[in-house]
């Protein structure tokens, strides 16, 4: 057994997986709830308080929660496919809960295809480029304490943020995402029109 | 009376009266050789300025009561001219409508349901018509439509952008000058259209003119130029209550490219509309300078309204008021009588090229749907339509069902494609289409007679 692996025990799955998903899952589920019930609230300065707190919860755990799920995945022991899947249940989740939405308006292919489109891309692939800066993250911190000569930066996850970073680029920056957008939609005309 | 007097036409009048008559009429003959066009001007058939900007509001001007706005171009079309306070748009869509404007058709009529749906090179535009009749004619600005560019008959000068799907940029925004792509590196867009209209009117011509000018402004990334950055970030917003600053990221709005917060934007667009005011200044302004304003009518309009938080909804489509409603102002000095009037009467885009077309003094084709607004430009008691179609055709990836609704003066009832229910307003007593009646005994009431309208309405009965 080397250094790191004394150093990390590894913790039952519900620690290492379920309790890491849990809190950003559950901080999802509650704030989107509050968000879409502040209005109720009869004070407009608290209506407008509490959509603004809880739509930066919900915006965050969607988009930024392997930051908190990855690390502690890792130092309770989990496998890289546990830490992996732990980061991509909200976002996971949360693109379902989009497919059923849009499922009112569009026919089954469509709804389908939808999927592909540059917001759920640009989740999944930053929550992979995130888990990848966590998982160097990690590393040091492991490094640093056990002394171990680990390997930090290796192709895979400097590859995975390359790759979110090009991914982040393209749907978001250039242009506004406009380009990445009229791509998705002629590929729509190709297939359906 | 002594000898001077002499007869002309049995009338005795003297020699000095005699000379003066002659020498006037021998004036006037040479004048009208020279100058046909100020001393015939109310003869002539109008100039005729159509501005159509994107996404402007029926009530981001000051003279619709803006709270802080300023548009004092805007406001002085509608005081030397009139302002129509109940216009809208048959589809709240880009496209769909600049296609009804060009036509007086219904989306469903000239094909252009969306944004993907493609322009027909056989549909004919008003341009067109008034070209056979004689006009100069010039298109300048946002085209917009799915598919390639059109071979626009009718248009001797055809000036457009097809960068980012047709959207064009607020900066920098190469042109098409009649078909040859142009770099325009340092201009900004709705200044830049503005000096091209400017040189098409300012020419010298023995033809009336016809310029439609359709801005990109005020659709987002709602830029203002740089002197009007910044010009609304201290100020008060009076956002709708339903509103909050994450509506432009949720549910799919964030496909509205409004990737920032709502109070943000809004303060953008306000200052963009702003922007778009200055360069109408500057147009009507050289009208003036050029003597042509009383013999030009100038149509200020929009494709469509546009959502701030309302329903919890930003971009339009959807067939609330703040969607489908525009600001809609007629200045035609010398022809409207007690200029700076308010018309209740309801007018749609699909009427703005019967109405050129009417004020051109020329037929008007039978298969346009919409109606000239002419009649009641100086007479709102006129008979007048009672309701009108509102339609909506799926616009993918876009998340709003197809529909197809009625407006009254009074109510308006929308009947959606899919699970999402129908809707009936009283607009009399809810104006923000809260209260959705048609499980009400008076939903209940009013139901089989708007149905039975909305079928007529379809079926291409005007009401």
């Amino acid at each position: 057994m080397n250094g790191s692996n004394a150093y990390i025990k590894k913790a039952p799955f519900m620690k290492r997986f379920v309790y890491p998903t849990s809190i950003v899952l559950i901080t999802w589920i509650v704030s989107t709830f509050v968000y879409w019930n502040s209005s109720k609230v009869g004070s407009a300065g608290l209506h407008y308080f509490l959509a603004d707190a809880s739509g930066i919860l919900m915006f965050l755990s969607i988009g930024f929660g392997s930051i908190l799920i990855y690390p502690m995945a890792y130092f309770r022991g989990a496998s890289t496919a546990e830490r992996i899947a732990a980061s991509l249940v909200t976002p996971i989740i949360w693109i379902i809960k989009e497919e059923i939405r849009v499922s009112e308006f569009f026919t089954l292919g469509k709804t389908l295809y939808y999927a592909l489109n540059q917001l759920h891309v640009m989740v999944i692939l930053g929550s992979f480029g995130l888990m990848a800066a966590c998982e160097i993250a990690c590393r040091m911190i492991v490094r640093k304490r056990t002394g171990d000569q680990i390997k930090i930066v290796t192709a895979l996850p400097v590859s995975a943020m390359v790759i979110a970073l090009i991914a982040f680029y393209c749907s978001l920056l250039w242009e506004g995402g406009v380009h990445w957008f009229y791509f998705f939609v002629r590929i729509y005309r190709a297939i359906f029109l | 009376m002594p000898n001077n007097k002499i007869n002309i036409i049995e009338k005795p009048v003297t020699r000095r009266e005699a000379i003066k008559t002659v020498g006037g009429a021998l004036a006037v003959s040479l004048a009208s050789q020279a100058f046909p066009n100020l001393l015939f001007a109310k003869e002539q058939r109008p100039n005729i300025v159509f501005i159509l900007s994107d996404d402007h509001r029926w009530d981001c001007l000051s003279c619709m009561g803006h709270p802080f706005i300023k548009t004092p171009n805007m406001d002085s079309l509608a005081r030397e001219g009139v302002l129509f306070e109940n216009a809208f748009v048959t589809t709240s869509l880009c496209s769909p409508s600049r296609a009804s404007f060009l036509t007086g058709q219904y989306a469903h009529t000239h094909g252009v349901k969306n944004n993907i749906t493609t322009w027909n090179d056989s549909n004919v535009t008003f341009l067109e018509i008034l070209k056979d009749a004689g006009y100069d004619t010039a298109f300048i600005g946002k085209w917009h439509m799915p598919g390639r560019l059109p071979h626009l008959r009718g248009v001797d000068e055809f000036i457009t952008f097809t960068i980012q799907q047709g959207q064009g940029r607020y900066f920098d925004c190469p042109l098409i000058i009649n078909g040859k792509e142009t770099p325009r590196p340092g201009k900004y867009i709705t200044e830049d259209l503005t000096d091209f209209a400017l040189e098409f009117i300012s020419r010298k011509r023995d033809n009336p003119f016809c310029l439609y000018l359709s801005h990109k402004a005020v659709h987002h990334q709602f830029l203002p130029p740089p002197e009007l950055r910044g010009l609304y970030k201290d100020v008060k917003l009076h956002l709708p209550k339903d509103a909050d600053p994450w509506c432009t990221w949720v549910d799919g709005a964030l496909w509205y490219g409004t990737i920032s917060k709502l109070d943000y934007l809004y303060r953008r667009y306000c200052e963009t509309i702003v922007a778009l005011d200055q360069q109408i200044g500057r147009l009507v302004k050289r009208l003036d300078q050029l003597g042509l304003s009383d013999n030009t009518v100038i149509i200020y309009t929009t494709d469509n309204g546009y959502f701030w938080g309302e329903h919890h909804l930003v971009d339009k489509r959807w067939p609330y008021e703040e969607s489908i409603r525009i600001p809609f102002i007629v200045r035609y000095p010398g022809h409207i009588k007690n200029p700076g009037r308010r018309i209740p009467n309801m007018v749609l885009n699909i009427d703005v090229a019967p109405t050129l077309l009417d004020l051109a003094e020329v037929d008007i084709p039978k298969n346009m749907e919409g109606i000239s607004i002419k009649p009641i430009l100086n007479n709102s008691g006129a008979p007048w339509r009672k309701a009108w179609l509102y339609e909506y055709f799926e616009d993918y990836p876009y998340q709003v069902p197809e529909m197809n609704g009625i407006r009254t003066d009074r109510y308006k009832y929308i009947e959606y494609k899919g699970k999402k229910k129908a809707e009936l307003f009283d607009l009399s007593n809810d104006p923000h289409e809260y209260h959705n009646i048609i499980k009400t005994p008076k939903g209940m009431e009013r139901l089989p007679e708007l149905r039975k309208m909305l079928a007529q309405l379809k079926q291409g009965v005007r009401l």
